[in-house]
């Protein structure tokens, strides 16, 4: 709404776009002949693709386009597009929205080509027809409205974010060495939690697969770097796990894996495995070898494939077992997992699948999951019916996260083993810091939804 | 358990089995053959070790009547000797066994990609050719076993660090990045041609690839660190060159850019204002022959970040390569689908002994990217260009290449001077009579 007057933030002096809209729009209605508008609907798009850095490219992908023709462009709060022309070949404006579109290839919005009658991505007014007008003022009256809502959440969001201290400066080579030394240090046994892999067994009770135990990295934080954002650069972060590693390594390899009752499994790097620190590892647990998965990163597999393949046969040789981490429903279509011949692979689910289950691509996908060997194949991040639905339309029967933890706890009348049971007791983290503390590859503050490496070499508490 | 380290160690591998088998073979040789049958090259999710085991079963019988000998090597692949007398059984076995992988390309595609299923020896006339393949498997499995150890060696660190100098830390990184900032790295970029190489390996100029030289970058920096020792550190340096490289790209005075061009830069890099700046300040004509390489693992890292930037690099005229390509990783990433325009593939001896069915996959992918995509860099030397030659690979980049280029140079300057001096005896001659 035009009208409303901003008290607060950096809008204080500016009119916000959708102000902007409404006045052009009141123009419009004097002499609407000619004018048509194109709503460009990027705020459905998936979480993943609305990042900011994104909407900025595709809002610039319209400067040639404006300067070049009668014709306004509105980014809107929502990250929307509105287009306002006057008088300009539709032969034209096509091109760029559909310019625009082809930004967004895997995303489901883009699927309908421009102009079909299943066409989510765009809606086109007609500003002549008083109908069309009426349509799009009132479109833009709930935009303006809504926005302002958003606004003030978000201000809220980062008032809050900012108290609880979690930006911070971000790691760079010159605090990175002190930090580095601070972990080398520092108490790190009682941040290690565990969170279980479970094979769910329709009508029966959750079957550990095995326990995975980490480091609570939002609490290492806190001791050793409190002000300091340690998801700013992915690289330097990575450098941070090959010094977790190697304190991770000293703690169990002293902890009596016989006592264990489930598998233990855990995630280093490949450089770890091949350290002297591993080997010392290995001669402390060497009879019990059989009852640990190691998890890689496919980025660090990427990086060096024979190195991967060197350490996989040498870890196999020995009796370990290996896990892929760090793919998800995305990656898989872009490469084979069965290719990386390990004993489990495990594919991070998020909510931005859901939606994603047209026939073909779960036929597709299931073939995926079959040739890597479904029994071997986790899904992770499990935080909600959605996900175990869409894991067993896959043919997946092995979970990990938060929801899968609570329904195995339902079910089991007995009381959990005494890890579990620490690890419930952890207040379950907002879903807002969920993605934020877990993204090792996310550097930005507002959580990128990553598309790939985004477990950690090291979880925070609780992250599922 | 002092026991069961040294039982493992002294444990023989199947590799070594065989080697000594063959060793042996040599006085009973007679009577004999060996069928090597390549389930190594085999889709990974029909060589897991339970298709490998029903494979090896169908010699079963024959192992049991004691007509044969069979070993299943890490690879995948099953060596069986066996007396000529039971040819016939061996030939169905095989025979089984390729049914059972009937669906498999190396099975289905046999005739269009000429892969090989089996390959069969009279152990007597050949063996010559048996004992160079079995000791060019052991070689490949000791070195494997080597590098496994080295990696894990104080002694081999302790080379490599005197060689390559101090590994670099954080507090390096710091300074190294703080000097960046403010230096001129224009004399540091270098410019290497990939090229088409003809039949008579004469090189033409394709495109040209700028980069920075860390080589160069560490002796006018930091002489005795090894910037590379830690990939994370260094990946960290490269969106700091990357930055550097963009700025010196858009003051075209300071690099002469000439023709199609190249350059390697991180996806974060791409997304960010310093790479909208690069592009406001490029021609939009110039955009066209510019290809963006990016990396394998960075692509990856954050898969939608990519999807979006090739889109939208694509989309301004850039084209995109997929750099750092091995056999491995062109075989398990669906190029294709991740859309780019050129293929860098590794060079690397092993694909070269890798024999024709590697070779074969590999031709399957140039193709399928069709032609002019695929490059083969790090060539150093003319086996590489043989090998890419071979597998329809027509655009070559590296040292081996830098050669050819300089060889050329100096046949065309040869070549003028035979012409001048063609020239000046034949105005000699002319001149002569006259001179009479």
């Amino acid at each position: 709404m035009a009208e409303v007057r901003y008290s607060t933030g950096i809008d204080r002096d500016k009119q916000t776009q959708e102000s902007l809209l409404l006045e052009q729009l009141k123009r419009v209605r004097h002499d609407p002949i000619g004018y048509f508008a194109v709503h460009v609907h990027l705020s459905k798009l998936r979480p993943g693709n609305r990042q900011q850095h994104f909407l900025d490219i595709a809002s610039r992908t319209f400067d040639d386009f404006i300067a070049n023709n009668e014709a306004l462009i509105y980014s809107l709060y929502n990250a929307d597009l509105l287009l306002i022309c006057r008088n300009v070949p539709i032969d034209d404006v096509d091109p760029v929205i559909e310019k625009v579109r082809g930004l967004f290839p895997e995303d489901p919005l883009t699927e309908a080509p421009l102009g079909s009658y299943d066409d989510r991505f765009s809606t086109w007014y007609d500003l002549s027809q008083p109908d069309d007008l009426k349509a799009l003022t009132a479109a833009s009256n709930d935009l303006a409205a809504a926005a302002e809502v958003q606004r003030e959440e978000d201000r809220k969001a980062a008032a809050r974010q900012q108290a609880e201290a979690d930006q911070g400066k971000p790691l760079a080579p010159d605090n990175l060495a002190a930090i580095n030394q601070k972990m080398k240090t520092t108490q790190i046994a009682d941040l290690i939690r565990s969170q279980a892999a479970y094979r769910v067994i329709p009508g029966k009770k959750g079957e550990i697969v095995f326990r995975e135990f980490f480091i609570a990295m939002a609490e290492l934080k806190k001791r050793v770097a409190p002000n300091v954002n340690f998801f700013s650069s992915p690289w330097l972060f990575q450098y941070l796990t090959e010094t977790l590693d190697r304190r991770m390594l000293a703690v169990i390899g002293k902890r009596n894996p016989a006592t264990a009752p489930d598998a233990i499994s855990l995630n280093l790097n490949i450089g770890t495995v091949m350290s002297r620190e591993f080997q010392a590892f290995h001669e402390a647990i060497e009879e019990h070898a059989g009852k640990f998965i190691i998890e890689f990163q496919v980025i660090d597999i990427f990086a060096d494939m024979n190195t991967y393949k060197i350490a996989r046969d040498h870890l196999r040789e020995r009796g370990y077992k290996v896990l892929v981490d760090g793919l998800n429903p995305l990656a898989i279509n872009f490469f084979d997992p069965a290719h990386m011949q390990s004993d489990f692979l495990k594919i991070a689910w998020g909510p931005e699948f859901v939606g994603d289950e047209q026939d073909e691509k779960v036929a597709e996908m299931r073939q995926i999951v079959a040739h890597a060997g479904k029994d071997g194949v986790i899904l992770s991040r499990v935080d909600s019916q959605d996900a175990i639905r869409w894991g067993a339309a896959l043919g997946i029967t092995r979970f990990q996260g938060h929801f899968i933890d609570k329904l195995v706890s339902t079910m089991k009348s007995q009381a959990d083993t005494k890890a579990g049971a620490t690890a419930q007791s952890k207040p379950a983290p907002s879903p807002a810091q969920a993605p934020a503390q877990s993204s090792t590859q996310a550097p930005a503050q507002k959580p990128k939804p990553k598309i790939v490496a985004r477990a950690p070499a090291q979880k925070p508490a609780g992250s599922a | 358990m002092a026991e069961a380290a040294d039982g493992n160690r002294r444990m023989a591998s199947q590799e070594q089995l065989l080697v000594d088998y063959v060793r042996r073979l040599e006085q009973h040789a007679q009577g004999r053959s060996l069928v090597q049958v390549h389930l190594s090259a085999l889709r990974p999710f029909n060589r897991r070790d339970q298709h490998l085991r029903a494979a090896a079963t169908e010699f079963e019988p024959l192992i049991k009547s004691m007509s044969g000998q069979l070993f299943l090597l890490k690879t995948g692949d099953i060596f069986f000797f066996f007396k000529n007398e039971a040819r016939g059984q061996t030939e169905t076995a095989v025979r089984k066994v390729k049914y059972m992988f009937s669906d498999d390309p190396l099975v289905a595609d046999e005739e269009k990609t000429g892969t090989t299923f089996s390959s069969w020896y009279d152990a007597t006339s050949q063996f010559p050719e048996i004992q160079r393949l079995v000791k060019s498997l052991a070689e490949a499995e000791a070195k494997r076993l080597e590098d496994a150890k080295s990696r894990m060696d104080a002694r081999a660190a302790l080379r490599a660090k005197q060689k390559m100098g101090e590994p670099m830390t954080p507090e390096i990184l710091a300074r190294i990045e703080n000097s960046l900032g403010n230096a001129d790295l224009s004399n540091l970029v270098r410019r290497q041609f990939a090229c088409r190489i003809d039949d008579n390996m004469v090189p033409e100029q394709s495109f040209s690839e700028l980069f920075i030289s860390i080589q160069d970058l560490r002796e006018t920096l930091m002489p005795n660190i090894n910037l590379v020792a830690n990939r994370w550190l260094f990946q960290h340096l490269t969106e700091t060159l990357d930055r550097r490289m963009l700025s010196m790209l858009s003051k075209t005075d300071r690099v002469a850019i000439s023709g199609p061009i190249s350059f390697n830069i991180n996806i974060r890099t791409l997304m960010a204002q310093d790479f909208l700046m690069f592009d406001d300040n490029v021609a939009a004509s110039r955009r066209g022959s510019m290809i963006i390489e990016l990396q394998k693992e960075d692509i990856f890292a954050d898969l939608g970040s990519y999807l979006f930037a090739r889109e939208f690099v694509q989309s301004k005229g850039y084209k995109v390569a997929l750099d750092g390509l091995t056999f491995e990783t062109l075989q398990v990433i669906d190029h294709k689908r991740l859309g780019v325009d050129i293929l860098k593939l590794v060079w690397n001896g092993e694909l070269a002994d890798g024999g024709e069915n590697v070779a074969a996959q590999v031709r399957q992918i140039v193709e399928d990217a069709g032609e002019g995509k695929s490059v083969l860099c790090r060539c150093d030397n003319r086996e590489a260009i043989e090998f890419g030659r071979s597998v329809g690979i027509d655009i070559f980049q590296g040292r081996y290449v830098e050669n050819l280029i300089a060889e050329d140079g100096r046949r065309r300057d040869l070549l003028r001077l035979k012409r001048r001096m063609e020239r000046a005896e034949q105005d000699q001659d002319e001149e002569a009579p006259a001179n009479k």
